[in-house]
């Protein structure tokens, strides 16, 4: 039944400019045998080339929002989900859980392009060690195994990998939440520039607005299920038309640390 | 692995080394034919040329417990080998698929596990008769459920890693998800419990030996030559002496491993 709210339009005739159109995303889990709506009636389009950020508290929703995407999450998803590109991938919130433990990192890489693609032996390799430049990670780490990396190392595998099939789509559902500062800035960097380098559209998911501000180009707020606002960042950071998005601003800080940021450039 | 733990693991080890000389020693050549009767020895005590002495019929008990170590490592391996290969695919089919198919084949899971396996055995016995390879067939077929539970338990949890929804996203066939992404990681669960199940298999093999099923007489088995020797008990207890122990032993030496092993 999940087949067909899920549909993948490839033939360039009926392209829109967008790679994801949702509309009326609703998922229905049961809490104590009364139903819950961790998405509740969700409408948004991803456009082509945009980095469009998805923000809100833990718990509203957002890693819910973005399985049912994909269609990881079956159960109680209606609605309807236009892919515009073949296999959209995902970088997932939980580093832990996202590399398989009993395998090399060259073989995790390599993974994409066995499953997929006609590729030699040789291509592979190529291929895999292009990747692993761009992620600026050392050929040194192609024998190891997941738990023999650093925290920042293992999501630049997690990018990598996701990236071997050159989507056109990644979601990004908190890729740096469980990192340090220094290494997130470095993490975002490279998001950006991948981006750029791979015209690559991203669903970049986090609950902090700072970083959302730093990355994208549009910002959706949700809030228990709803997305409660959405437009371009200025827009959102400079004049939030719901309540919610301001109290979300000040308990970051946000609204401060970012115009503090634009008077800089502005000074430049 | 902290000091109590090592001293269990090292004795294990010792005494399923013991064992297993005692199996390679069975395997290549007895001092005696386990089989021949040698009417001058009936009874004969612990000496060099007997080191177990002689039972009832003159045969050498040394010689004996050398076969009979020898076919319930035989006979248990088979069934855990049985009960690990039929357990893995039952349990990795049910776990990754769910549904309809794992309701009926966890049902029909619980009704074989409410089941001693030892009385099941004996059924299975009953129908087709009670050789050493009707046996092993019979135990094996009991030990596949426990090890389908424990597979079965591991793959839910694995089957809904981000690692497998990740390969799901390359567009990985289900097939191959189960064989090279799933199936490694069973690995860890698989070790101990391959562990606890020889184990269990030893102590049916016996128990079902002692009841006079499976290795056919007059080749020894362990169970059976407790059995037989419990008439001696009070006139030559080393009859019965060194079957038992041996067992004791097996048991033992696997159980300090099963309960160390991946700690
Ligand atoms: N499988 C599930 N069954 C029942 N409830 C669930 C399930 N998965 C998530 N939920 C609930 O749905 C809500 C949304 O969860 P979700 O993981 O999408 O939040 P999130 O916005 O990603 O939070 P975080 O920022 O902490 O990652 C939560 O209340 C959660 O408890
Ligand atoms: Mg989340």
């Amino acid at each position: 039944m999940n087949k067909s709210i899920i549909k993948t339009i490839t033939s360039d005739s009926e392209r829109t400019g967008n790679v994801l159109e949702v509309k009326h995303l609703t998922v229905e889990f049961k809490k104590n045998k009364q139903p819950f709506y961790a998405v509740n009636d969700v409408s948004f389009d991803v456009k082509e080339g945009e980095i469009l950020g998805l923000a809100g508290e833990s718990g509203c929703g957002k890693s819910t929002l973005s399985r049912s995407i994909l269609g990881i999450q079956k159960k109680g998803v209606s609605g309807e989900i236009k892919h515009f590109y073949k296999r959209p991938q995902m970088v997932f919130q939980d580093p832990a859980g996202s590399l398989n433990p009993s395998k090399t990192i060259e073989f995790i890489l390599k993974e994409p392009i066995t499953v997929k693609g006609n590729f030699s032996g040789e291509e592979k390799d190529r291929r895999v060690r292009e990747m692993l430049k761009m992620v600026d990670l050392s050929e040194e780490l192609l024998t190891r195994y997941p738990h023999e990396l650093s925290g920042g190392q293992r999501q630049r595998i997690c990018i990598a990998a996701a990236l071997m099939q050159e989507p056109r789509f990644l979601i990004a559902d908190e890729p740096v939440s469980a990192l340090d500062v220094t290494v997130q800035s470095q993490i975002l960097d490279l998001l950006k520039r991948l981006h750029k380098e791979l015209n690559l559209s991203i669903l970049f998911i986090s609950h902090d607005l700072r970083v959302i501000f730093n990355l994208c180009d549009r910002v959706m707020i949700m809030k228990s299920g709803k997305i409660v606002e959405m437009g371009d960042k200025e827009e959102i950071y400079f004049s939030p038309k719901q309540e919610y998005t301001k109290e979300l601003m000040d308990a970051g800080r946000t609204k401060y640390m970012v115009s503090e940021s634009k008077s800089e450039k502005n000074i430049k | 692995m902290n000091k109590a733990t090592k001293m269990k693991f090292i004795t294990g080890l010792v005494i399923t080394g013991i064992v297993l000389i005692m199996t390679i020693w069975g395997i290549i050549k007895t001092p005696y034919d386990p089989c021949e009767m040698n009417a001058s020895a009936k009874y004969a005590g612990m000496s060099i040329k007997h080191l177990f002495g002689c039972d009832q019929f003159g045969r050498d008990i040394f010689s004996r417990v050398l076969v009979g170590v020898r076919e319930t490592m035989f006979i248990s391996a088979c069934v855990v080998l049985i009960g690990v290969f039929f357990g893995t695919i039952f349990g990795t089919v049910t776990g990754y698929y769910g549904g309809w198919l794992d309701e009926i084949l966890m049902r029909l899971n619980d009704a074989v596990l409410a089941f001693p396996s030892i009385l099941l055995a004996l059924v299975v016995i009953g129908l087709f008769g009670g050789g050493k390879y009707q046996l092993i067939a019979a135990l094996g077929i009991a030990f596949v459920p426990s090890f389908a539970r424990i597979v079965r338990g591991e793959v839910l949890k694995i089957r809904n890693l981000d690692y497998i929804n990740a390969v799901k996203l390359y567009g990985a066939s289900d097939a191959r998800i189960i064989v090279v992404h799933i199936l490694p990681n069973l690995k860890t669960v698989l070790l101990s419990s391959i562990v606890i199940g020889f184990n269990n298999a030893v102590l049916a093999e016996a128990g079902m030996s002692y009841l006079g099923m499976g290795v056919a007489p007059p080749d020894p088995a362990l169970g059976r030559m407790l059995s037989e020797a419990q008439a001696f008990i009070f006139t030559t207890p080393r009859i019965a002496l060194f079957p038992g122990l041996v067992i004791v032993l097996m048991i033992l030496g696997f159980s300090l491993l099963g309960d160390t092993v991946g700690k």
